[in-house]
């Protein structure tokens, strides 16, 4: 009897520990000068000439490989912990799919050398691509271009870049003059399988309630999912960068199209009190979330 | 007879002058006091404005999540804290300072309400961006 009740105890447990967490797998990106020091598991994906607003070389034993040039490598290990994903780049003269699979085939450049990257095909201009090679059983690649910080949430920060059609490319940690200027970082995550995901009809995870654009390998609707939703939590506002609708968020929830006048400002906050009411203003500051994002609630407090 | 009226009068003027002194005397003691403790109350530390300031904070934001504006996951509810008012808020928690409640994201300005120009919760004499907190 007590082994039988252990028995069950230890399958609910089972059972519950894989309901309840997205299982993904080892994935890290550098983006480092040619010469560094890089660990022999990381794989090169490309190259630039520098690590602010460049242009890519797909060349790999050629142009930007040498001197001062940069490469963007990833260690991306399998789901069975048995190899690593293996990057390459491939001539893409139509729409046909070059890769594995659809979901192998991770961005798209206008060429060999001096090249712009894109998040979408568009055969007008794309002539190269990248593969991400792995076996859909050794796990799913899902990219994320957007704005938000999914560091916290164990993506990986591939490289920054100013446009998912036509970009240019920095490294992720780059300072620009113009706080602006590059509007998208390219998020990278590994999981065991798009099952492990658990993605509702509405395109987010049972597990974390999350939007996953990926889920379009599951239900066709979720390639509708704004990229700017990708990752935020479903019913949420976030900040849109879509062109057609400057300084405004988006609602992340079906149909996808319901914006409003943007929170978020870059302008500095000023505090101040009407003439002769408050000698003494003092801020008393804590961390919170507002929308999703990080921000800081002041307190002002006028203490005279 | 004549001598005894004039000591009686001359005794009356000494003890008169004595008592106008200690009064004034009395009088000055007193306005001292009374200026000292003034001035006592104006010079309070920039630490004890800090912790006062603070301690209110600190029951604003007590309040706050009792009326789970801020939620468990420190997450906040705008359209609650919306509704807030000032004016209730100190009376309900007996806070006498004005207080504004603002947010920022790396130093930048993060408008509670961008339509109706709500940019801080609070008392209207504390200006945000060039607009009173409401």
């Amino acid at each position: 009897m007590l082994k039988k009740t252990l028995l069950i105890l230890g399958i609910l447990f089972y059972t519950l520990s894989i309901s309840y967490s997205i299982e993904s797998v080892p994935f890290n990106c550098e983006y480092q000068q040619t010469s560094y020091a890089w660990d022999t598991n990381f794989q090169t994906l490309f190259s630039t000439s520098a690590d602010l607003s460049a242009q890519a070389s797909l060349d790999l034993s050629g142009y930007y490989t040498v001197g001062g040039g940069y490469q963007i490598r990833c260690y991306a290990q399998n789901s069975q912990q048995t190899g690593f994903v293996e990057f390459e780049i491939k001539d893409k003269p139509n729409s046909n799919i070059v890769c594995g699979d659809e979901v192998n085939e991770i961005m798209y450049f206008t060429g060999e050398e001096n090249a712009r990257v894109a998040r979408d095909y568009n055969s007008a201009y794309h002539t190269k691509v990248l593969c991400a090679n792995f076996d859909k059983s050794d796990g799913v690649m899902h990219l994320v271009w957007n704005n938000q910080d999914l560091s916290v949430r164990d993506y990986a920060c591939m490289f920054k870049t100013n446009d998912i059609k036509n970009g240019l490319i920095s490294s992720c940690d780059a300072n620009y003059n113009s706080g602006d200027q590059y509007l998208y970082s390219v998020w990278g995550i590994l999981f065991d399988s798009i099952d492990s995901l658990n993605c509702r009809a509405d395109c987010s995870s049972k597990l974390d309630d999350r939007i996953y654009s990926i889920c379009s390998l599951k239900i066709k609707a979720c390639s509708d999912v704004p990229l700017d939703c990708d990752g935020s939590l479903y019913g949420s506002w976030v900040k849109s960068t879509d062109a057609r609708y400057p300084n405004t968020e988006i609602k992340c929830e079906a149909p996808w199209n319901n914006y409003r006048t943007s929170k978020f400002t870059n302008t500095s906050l000023q505090v101040t009190t009407t003439q002769g009411t408050c000698d003494n203003l003092i801020k008393i500051e804590k961390p919170f979330i507002l929308d999703d994002e990080q921000v800081k609630m002041g307190i002002y407090v006028c203490s005279d | 007879m004549e001598s005894k009226k004039l000591k009686k009068n001359k005794l009356g003027q000494v003890f008169s002058t004595d008592i106008v002194v200690v009064i004034i005397i009395v009088l000055f003691g007193a306005i001292f006091l009374v200026l000292n403790q003034i001035n006592q109350t104006k010079d309070i530390s920039p630490e004890e404005r800090f912790d006062n300031a603070q301690t209110q904070s600190e029951i604003l934001i007590g309040s706050l999540e009792k009326d789970e504006i801020i939620k468990a996951d420190n997450s906040i509810d705008v359209n609650k804290l919306l509704t807030l008012n000032d004016k209730d808020l100190k009376e309900e928690l007996n806070i006498k300072n004005d207080f504004c409640i603002v947010f920022e994201k790396d130093g930048k300005l993060v408008k509670i309400d961008p339509n109706s120009k709500t940019y801080g919760i609070g008392s209207e004499n504390i200006i945000v961006n060039g607009e009173p907190c409401k």
